[in-house]
């Protein structure tokens, strides 16, 4: 419903997906979140999926929103007539949670550079940035997490200082979010305060026929600077920005109270951008 | 300038520095078997024997790299590998050297891994409106939450309004108890029973149809914390001058199996109680108006225009209402629903209206006081019966409704005194069915609509009127109208809907069977005996429509919009006969309606939408009898002239622009109608100004022209919102007045200016004006612009988390030649909420300024009203609120 909309949406965008590379591993990893800094108590988790293409692509996202990739390959397998998949596909969706993350991060390590989708409200934006994110430090500290011997890396970025662990026995220079650039997979990265903490759960080859899409829609291209600000006076000016959309509130303190609502979400893993 | 040098020589030390340590450097070029470069491939360094990474590099897009060495030791092994390829290793000793790597490719192998992920975060808000993350100290019922949900808007009237459009269902835990009289729910669900609220959007209601046809309308739904509930609010208020009270108890039920919601609410606040009855929800507003059970009221005392603000400031009320709502989900997936209401109330109303007609050759006037009781008794009945699976749907409705209405007017001013008394009771069943089965992969739908309606009115008019026309110019004591009409109505029809990728095409075929049959006769009574009007004081009316139709709905979406064409073609016969009266009438059109609708995103700025179409429109009932009907005291009118045909042509372009990089957004919309008519309404006036209306053949047009311009843009270094612009619209069209043939020029104009400021945590302030100006011209003669002014400021302050204060100053402005009518008034509210338990405590000082009148002048095309309407006086009101 609320989900079958954006299933209609993925429906009816299909077409106009581009693939950009075929994914040859898909790792998936939790993410502890803490939305307001001031309520350390109120950690959050959510599912994020890594999938890793053959040709030098990379692309993160939520786990939710990878159920309407699978739906976009069911159409371009020309099966979306059998609605049993397309059924089945949708309880998945029903039965996954609502995202807090719209973002997909496309990392093009050929073009170096990370091209990031993200959305708020109806608007679509998209923004570059230079793929060397972080200059890493590498330690002499070794651990086996997962099964996996991993080795410490420390740097920091937009604001945050992390410390990562990763694993040579996976030599794909990629992590998640916006990390890469090591010399094997991330495994787990935490900021020093721990609000964000990525940890691999799953890591496995794809099947084949599974692609890397880029959305190919009506989207705003700017900076990351420029996003960051037009997010910055949504969220500051949110209930006003609904109006506009044509609601108007009859109560005096509407307002008021979806910006309140905005004001606690004042921790994002960005802190700082240039 | 020193210290940029002294940075230079940093910079260069540093360097020099890095050189001197990472002397060694190893640079070489990875390919694979073929000799092609393979980019992204790890180079590390470590000692022999040992993991530990000490350097590395990873290969660019040729294949190359520079590793620098950094180690004391006499060898070290470089590793080289990459996904999908086999790694190498190579002992090297620790000096300068180019080394180039072939690496052979080879299966990917994982360990694959370990720990399943971790049912899919279930912490937090998961779900759409998580109740927790939006509720405050504040908030009693569902509905003071539903209203700062993003995206959600409330009404006055309490609708649910989502992207600006009603919604189209709302359920409790995924069904529909109250069947769109959703105000029930809303102003008495504790919000504390609630753990989320769902906004479905693009919401198909029937499974069925789910994957087929798209729907752009959204539904909401209320997820309650526990799936057995026995819930409530009770609310008790008291105040004074005179007493007042305010009570309400609403108990609620929720289980697995049934849900009930009971409701005893009462109160002389001013608080619209049938408000909780009105259905709000748009899928029932449209199969009411399918099934055209709505029912008019023919005979009418002089009402009072209610003033435009909230009616707890106006309404003189005394109301008791008792409703109850139950579901009851069977087996096999059916569901029943009964919902039974009766409310009972007395208002009061009282003002002034003064009314100036304009003709061309004269200005009539005319001073009323009006002092009118409203006496409302009604119980209505609902039986739904629904059955809704992927399968096939089924609905069944079956209405009975009952109203004993009456109302009472006493006239007093320039004219002589008149009491007007209006029975209007009205009795009405309905049966409603839809049905949907898949039939070889297309859906066929069955809809059919049966109604039958009776309402026997009565309007008395003391002392008599209308004597030149009714009683021989001589004075009498009474009028009495009377009006038996009854209706019987039933539209049938089956449709198909098949979907091709991405067109999809709905026929559809039908009929419609309309009959109605009116009785009516003027009494005249003078000294206790009644005289019974005959000939054209009577009408004995039988209204035959008879429709036969198959439309074609094709919907065609592609990545930047929809396009949307609607090809409706029906054969319309009808007939009207008054065998008393000798007169009939006949008429068969076959009618061809099509309409187009597009919307189209332009880029991710600008989105266009267009739309046009045809429709006809045939006359009803009301504007089609011969006999002579006295609808209201100082109207008389028949109709005999053909059935009334309109045929209109509409279009409307829309330009749409949001760029939310700037926070500035606008639009700006231009719509066109164009109706010709058949007839012409004849307007006359006796002495007294009473009306006469008749209607003449003679073809005619009108044209209208609405012209909207809409901006907005956010200040974020002020935190400041600064919205508005200006609305016009232009009315040309004919009219009869007095004989003469009138061309008619109507235009109005309105400004509306918006700022919304957030200075600080506690104050809000929000201020609100708009400007509108009324013109008319008839032929070369114009008429003074009226202005009227609106002003709203609100102020909300809070002192702590359980207190609230608002603070709200209106002032309206009516300016017609150099008449100035101000009204302005002043509201507190007051709010606590206890820390700990359930409760609420509101005190509200309503009308500080204790204005009595709240005076405005309106406009039509030859008339100018100067409305009176007398307000609540200054209130006090206190109420505390708890949860059952």
């Amino acid at each position: 419903m609320n989900k079958l909309f954006f299933l209609l949406i993925v429906i009816t965008d299909l077409n106009a997906q581009k693939i950009l590379d075929t994914v040859q591993i898909t790792c998936t990893y939790s993410l502890t979140f803490q939305m307001d800094s001031t309520a350390a108590d109120k950690k959050l988790e959510e599912a994020m999926v890594l999938y890793i293409g053959k040709n030098m692509m990379s692309k993160f996202l939520s786990y939710k929103s990878v159920y309407f990739d699978s739906l976009a390959l069911v159409n371009k397998n020309k099966k979306v007539t059998n609605e049993k998949d397309v059924q089945l596909i949708w309880q998945q969706v029903n039965a996954a949670p609502q995202s807090k993350f719209y973002y997909k991060i496309f990392k093009d390590r050929s073009a170096k550079k990370i091209t990031t989708f993200d959305q708020v409200l109806r608007d679509k934006y998209i923004y570059e940035e230079p793929i060397s994110t972080v200059r890493w430090k590498i330690h002499p500290e070794q651990r086996t997490i997962s099964g996996y011997k991993c080795q410490k890396a420390t740097g920091s970025f937009a604001g945050r200082n992390y410390i990562a662990w990763f694993t040579n026995e996976i030599p794909v220079s990629d992590g998640p979010y916006k990390f890469n650039g090591l010399p094997g997979l991330i495994v787990t990265i935490a900021d020093t305060r721990n609000q964000y903490v990525f940890t691999l759960k799953k890591v496995e080859k794809a099947k084949t026929g599974q692609y890397i899409y880029f959305p190919d829609d009506k989207l705003i291209k700017t900076t990351k600077k420029a996003y960051f600000k037009a997010y910055q006076d949504f969220k500051e000016n949110a209930g006003q920005r609904y109006e506009d959309m044509g609601f108007t509130a009859m109560d005096p303190d509407h307002n008021r109270k979806v910006n309140e609502r905005f004001k606690k979400q004042n921790n994002p893993i960005e802190l700082v951008v240039e | 300038m020193r210290s940029a040098i002294l940075f230079q020589c940093i910079v260069l030390l540093g360097l020099l520095g890095n050189l001197l340590l990472a002397q060694t450097t190893i640079t070489g070029k990875i390919t694979d078997e073929k000799g092609e470069p393979l980019p992204n491939a790890s180079i590390t360094s470590s000692e022999i024997n040992n993991s530990l990474i000490l350097t590395y590099a990873i290969s660019d897009n040729y294949g190359d790299y520079i590793l620098e060495l950094n180690s004391v030791s006499d060898s070290l092994e470089i590793n080289i590998s990459f996904i999908g390829f086999e790694s190498q290793k190579k002992i090297i000793a620790p000096q300068s050297q180019i080394l180039n790597v072939s690496l052979l490719a080879a299966p990917v192998t994982l360990k694959e891994v370990f720990v399943e992920v971790s049912p899919i975060a279930k912490t937090g808000d998961t779900i759409n409106y998580n109740i927790g993350f939006f509720k405050e100290q504040k908030d009693r019922v569902i509905g003071d939450v539903l209203k700062k949900l993003p995206g959600i808007e409330v009404a006055r009237d309490g609708s649910v309004l989502y992207q600006g459009k009603p919604i189209l269902k709302y359920y409790i835990e995924g069904l529909d108890l109250l069947g769109g009289r959703y105000n029930l729910a809303n102003n008495n669900l504790p919000a504390d029973a609630v753990s989320d609220v769902q906004i479905l959007e693009n919401h198909q209601p029937i499974k069925v149809l789910d994957t087929l046809v798209f729907s752009d309308n959204a539904s909401l739904n209320i997820k309650l914390k526990n799936k057995i509930t026995t819930t409530g609010t009770a609310k008790t208020g008291l105040g004074i001058a005179p007493i007042l009270w305010d009570d309400n108890i609403t108990p609620m039920l929720f289980t697995k199996k049934q849900q009930a919601i009971l409701s005893y609410q009462a109160n002389n606040t001013g608080n619209d109680v049938s408000k909780d009855l009105k259905i709000l929800s748009l899928e029932e507003l449209l199969s009411q108006l399918e099934s055209n059970s709505g029912r008019q009221n023919w005979l009418k005392i002089q009402e009072l225009s209610p003033p435009p603000f909230p009616e707890h400031r106006w309404l003189a009320n005394n109301a008791h209402l008792f409703s109850t709502n139950y579901l009851l989900r069977l087996k096999k997936e059916y569901e029943l629903k009964v919902a039974v209401s009766y409310l009972n109330d007395y208002q009061r109303q009282a003002g002034n209206t003064e009314t100036t007609i304009y003709t061309t050759t004269d200005t009539l006037q005319l001073v009323e006081r009006k002092n009118n009781a409203l006496f409302f008794n009604s119980l209505e009945s609902k039986l739904s019966l629904t059955k809704n699976t992927k399968q096939n749907y089924l609905k069944n409705d079956i209405e009975v409704t009952r109203f004993w209405d009456s109302q009472r007017g006493l006239l007093t001013g320039s004219i002589p005194e008149i009491s007007q008394n209006v029975q209007n009771p009205f009795t009405s069943f309905n049966n409603r069915l839809k049905w949907i089965i898949p039939i070889d992969g297309k859906l066929a739908t069955v809809s059919s609509a049966i109604t039958y309606t009776r309402s026997p009115q009565q309007l008395q008019t003391t002392p008599g009127v209308f004597q030149e026309l009714l009683n021989d110019g001589n004075m009498y004591d009474e009028t009495l109208q009377k009006i038996n009409l009854s209706n019987f109505y039933t539209d049938n029809s089956i449709s198909f809907t098949k979907g091709f990728k991405k067109i999809t095409i709905t026929p559809n075929i039908g009929f419609l069977w309309h009959h109605q049959y009116l009785r009516s006769q003027i009494n005249t009574i003078t000294g206790g005996s009644s005289t019974t009007l005959a000939g054209i004081f009577q009408n004995n009316l039988n209204y035959f429509r008879f429709n036969s139709y198959t439309t074609i709905n094709t919907e065609y979406k592609y990545k930047s919009g929809r396009i949307v064409l609607i090809t409706p073609l029906t054969f319309r016969s009808f007939m009207v006969s008054d065998n008393s009266l000798d007169e009939e009438q006949k008429l068969k059109r076959l009618t061809f309606e099509p309409n187009l609708y597009t919307t189209h995103q332009l880029d991710a700025f600008w989105k266009v939408t267009f739309s046009a179409g045809l429709a006809n429109t045939f006359g009803a009932i009301e504007q089609l009898y011969y006999g002579f009907i006295l609808p209201g005291y100082r109207n008389i009118q028949r109709y005999n002239a053909s059935i009334p045909k309109s045929s209109h042509q509409n279009y409307r372009l829309g330009l749409f622009y949001r760029n939310p990089l700037k926070s500035f957004f606008a639009d700006i919309s231009y719509t066109f109608r164009h109706t010709k008519n058949n007839l012409l309404t004849v307007n006359s006036f006796d002495e007294n100004g009473a009306a006469i209306f008749e209607t003449i053949e003679r073809d005619n047009y009108s044209a209208t022209h609405y012209l909207t311009l809409k901006a907005s843009n956010y200040f974020s270094k002020i935190k400041t919102t600064i919205s508005g612009g200006p609305a016009v619209s232009t009315l040309f069209n004919t009219q009869v007045i007095n004989d003469k043939l009138t061309d008619v020029k109507t235009q109005s104009t309105r400004l509306d200016f918006k700022i919304n400021t957030e200075m600080t945590d506690w104050l809000s302030i929000n201020y609100k004006t708009n400007l509108s100006f009324f013109y008319t011209k008839l032929e070369n003669q114009a008429f003074d612009q009226i202005k009227i002014q609106e002003h709203n400021l609100n102020a909300s302050l809070y002192p702590d988390e359980y207190q609230y204060i608002n603070i709200n100053v209106e002032y309206y402005a009516n300016t017609f030649l150099t008449e100035n009518k101000t009204n302005s008034f002043l509201n507190l509210t007051y709010r606590y909420t206890f820390p700990k338990s359930k409760m609420d405590l509101e005190a509200t000082w309503t009308n500080l300024l204790n204005t009595q009148q709240f005076i405005y002048v309106f406009a039509n095309e030859f008339s100018y009203l100067k409305n009176s309407y007398e307000l609540r006086p200054s209130q006090i009101l206190v109420s505390l609120r708890f949860r059952l």
